[in-house]
């Protein structure tokens, strides 16, 4: 009763929100002293988000409880427990004011990016403010923060993995003519490295031009150093002189869209994820020993069918290399949509790892065909869809070919959705998935999902992510107020 | 009952936004002139465009008399693919990007495509996870409601 007079009072005041359950019950790996051994597992995380808006403040309160054993908290990356996050905005023109805690996006436009992966991480591991001040052309911007725990965070100085230990940004905007945007920013990036505090400076530029048919994004960037020959990779540059480019230049005619991507880092900035890839933010911070890469997208219509073609290649010397040409055929002719997509992909010293005990891929090609069909009834519609993964790889400088097919059948109905999916692996491993979704009124959704997944790495559009594997069960159950 | 019934009113967070175009709109300013509706959405997303179409089909019908708001999770990678797909398939709204996924978070939102109907009296009056055939009459059903059967 206390609960509906508190949710009542709470939409009383005008706040909105919602109330986020999840539970899993999984299977996971754990080290005894028989070796490692397949147990089950839990996991929990209720979590409270609350907006209010008054005037020209707004808010965003997080509540979260996590509670799972610790391996399992190792593979899905939280470590964190009984949170209270909290973000408080202050809109009023000519001031923005935000206090954030553990919560921040950073993107294009505002300084070094991020990968959309990073966010996720950064998101958990500052707390500080930032603001901005808009005189006349000008967009005066500062940001501070200091990391919290998160998942590659290490309190411990003594410890090398990523240290940021404090970051200040001051950056300035102009928008000259419409249309015509540059901007200017200064970082600095405190690391403790072995027991020591370590300042990283960066200062860059950026250019944002769009007219007509044509829009060009610029940014270049120097960390500033002394100049050095950089001996190792796996740590981060001590004081070294580095640069970073990216440009992007987008043609668009009517229904035809091309978009050219290039990208360079020269001992820039920390140790980068694998394998190498294009940032869709422009220049990441967090990126960027000798990497190297570009992207090329066309999209346009012929005759029914949308044709969209990516051809995108990243290296990092000679050891590292990504490259992928990705054609995507879609044609939407009611009750029918068809969609098919061929992907090329080939990988080198990615760190991709396979089998148990995990054993390095040293080179991948990647063939994958995809189809799907989908009809749509008056009442719901059916979708089936398959997948074929051609691959050679080389592991302790064997060959290895084989395929795996992957199965999929979805049914749309007008309350959610029902799926299932099924795949094989090189080892005739099942893998399989039962998932649903169910919206009830307008407050209540709640989905559960029942499967066996495997973890890999997965690249899409110049992105690439490692997805931990998952067997067991998954609900989540949301309540919107 | 009136309390009971308040408790499954969905009220609305209020947002300031700017479209592709570089314009400033506010929920709030759009809900003076009528309902809107607020479709989260993004350019690889399947069934996405399905429901983009409906509510293309819904605008033609009642015109002036609604807003609709279709904000895009796509990255600034993917974000040029919006604009063409935009001409193409003559969606006449405010589009804009969802930077960080804020809006949507503000809303619940966890799965694209999501569907929203707003009024300023009501609040939220209808969501809608996912894609079916039947949204269009869905949500012709909800006007019908708001403005009675014309």
């Amino acid at each position: 009763m206390n609960v509906v007079i508190c949710f009542l009072l709470i939409q009383q005041a005008g706040i909105s929100g919602n109330l986020n359950f999840d539970f899993w019950k999984l299977k996971y790996e754990k080290l005894t002293v028989q070796g490692p051994e397949k147990i089950w597992g839990e996991r929990y995380l209720t979590n409270i988000n609350l907006f209010p808006y008054i005037y020209f403040v707004q808010g965003d309160f997080e509540i979260r409880y996590i509670n799972s054993p610790f391996e399992v908290q190792q593979i899905y990356g939280i470590n964190m427990e009984k949170i209270f996050r909290k973000n408080i905005k202050i809109d009023k023109e000519p001031l923005k004011l935000e206090f954030f805690d553990i919560y921040r996006d950073f993107g294009r436009n505002l300084f070094a990016g991020f990968t959309k992966d990073e966010t996720v991480l950064l998101e958990r591991f500052l707390k500080g403010f930032s603001g901005n001040l808009k005189l006349g052309i000008f967009d005066f911007g500062f940001t501070y923060g200091r990391p919290y725990e998160y998942l590659y965070y290490s309190p411990n100085p003594a410890l090398s993995k990523d240290t940021l230990d404090e970051l200040k940004i001051t950056e300035v905007k102009m928008s000259l003519l419409p249309g015509i945007n540059i901007g200017g920013y200064h970082v600095f990036y405190d690391q403790n490295i072995f027991m020591e505090k370590k300042r990283a400076e960066f200062s860059g530029f950026t250019a944002d031009l769009k007219g007509g048919i044509i829009t060009i994004y610029q940014e270049y960037s120097r960390r500033r150093g002394i100049d050095k020959l950089i001996w190792t990779d796996t740590l981060p540059y001590d004081y070294a002189k580095g640069f970073a480019n990216y440009t992007q230049v987008v043609f668009s005619i009517r229904q035809f869209t091309i978009s050219t991507e290039y990208e360079k880092y020269k001992k820039y900035s920390t140790p980068y994820a694998l394998p190498p890839c294009i940032h869709p933010y422009g220049i990441s911070l967090t990126q960027g020993r000798d990497e190297e890469g570009y992207a090329v997208n066309i999209l346009f219509p012929l005759f029914f069918f949308d044709f969209d073609m990516n051809f995108s290649k990243s290296f990092y010397r000679k050891d590292k290399k990504t490259e992928e040409q990705k054609v995507n055929l879609r044609a939407d002719r009611y009750p029918f949509l068809f969609d098919f997509t061929f992907d090329n992909a080939y990988f080198k010293g990615a760190e991709i790892e396979e089998g148990y005990p995990p054993e390095s891929v040293q080179k991948r090609g990647e063939m994958d065909f995809k189809g799907k069909i989908q009809y749509s009834f008056p009442l719901i519609a059916l979708s089936f869809g398959t997948e074929l993964r051609k691959r050679e790889d080389i592991i302790n400088d064997t060959l290895y070919k084989y395929t795996e097919p992957l199965y999929e059948f979805e049914i749309l109905h007008p309350f959610g959705f029902v799926s299932a999916t099924y795949s094989q692996d090189k080892d005739k491993k099942d893998y399989y998935t039962f998932e649903t979704m169910f919206q009830i009124g307008y407050n209540l959704e709640i989905s559960l999902m029942y499967g066996k997944q495997r973890g890999e790495i997965k690249c899409s559009g110049g992105i690439c992510r490692y997805e931990p594997p998952f067997e067991g069960f998954k609900t989540k159950i949301s309540y919107s107020f | 009952m009136n309390l009971i019934l308040s408790f499954f009113i969905l009220s609305y967070t209020n947002f300031k936004i700017k479209d592709l175009k570089g314009t400033e709109f506010e929920l709030d300013s759009l809900l003076e002139k009528g309902p809107v509706i607020l479709d989260f959405w993004a350019t690889w997303c399947a069934y996405c465009d399905e429901v983009l179409d409906i509510l293309k089909e819904i605008q033609e019908e009642y015109k002036d008399k609604i807003t609709i708001v279709a904000l895009s999770w796509d990255t600034q990678k993917t974000a040029s693919k919006i604009e063409p797909l935009v001409k193409s398939r003559g969606w006449d709204f405010i589009i804009a990007i969802d930077d960080g996924k804020k809006i949507g978070r503000s809303y619940g939102v966890l799965f694209l495509p999501t569907t929203f109907i707003i009024t300023k009296e009501k609040g939220i009056v209808y969501k809608k996870v996912g894609y079916n055939p039947k949204e269009k009459e869905e949500i012709e059903k909800v006007f019908e409601e708001i403005f009675g059967k014309e």
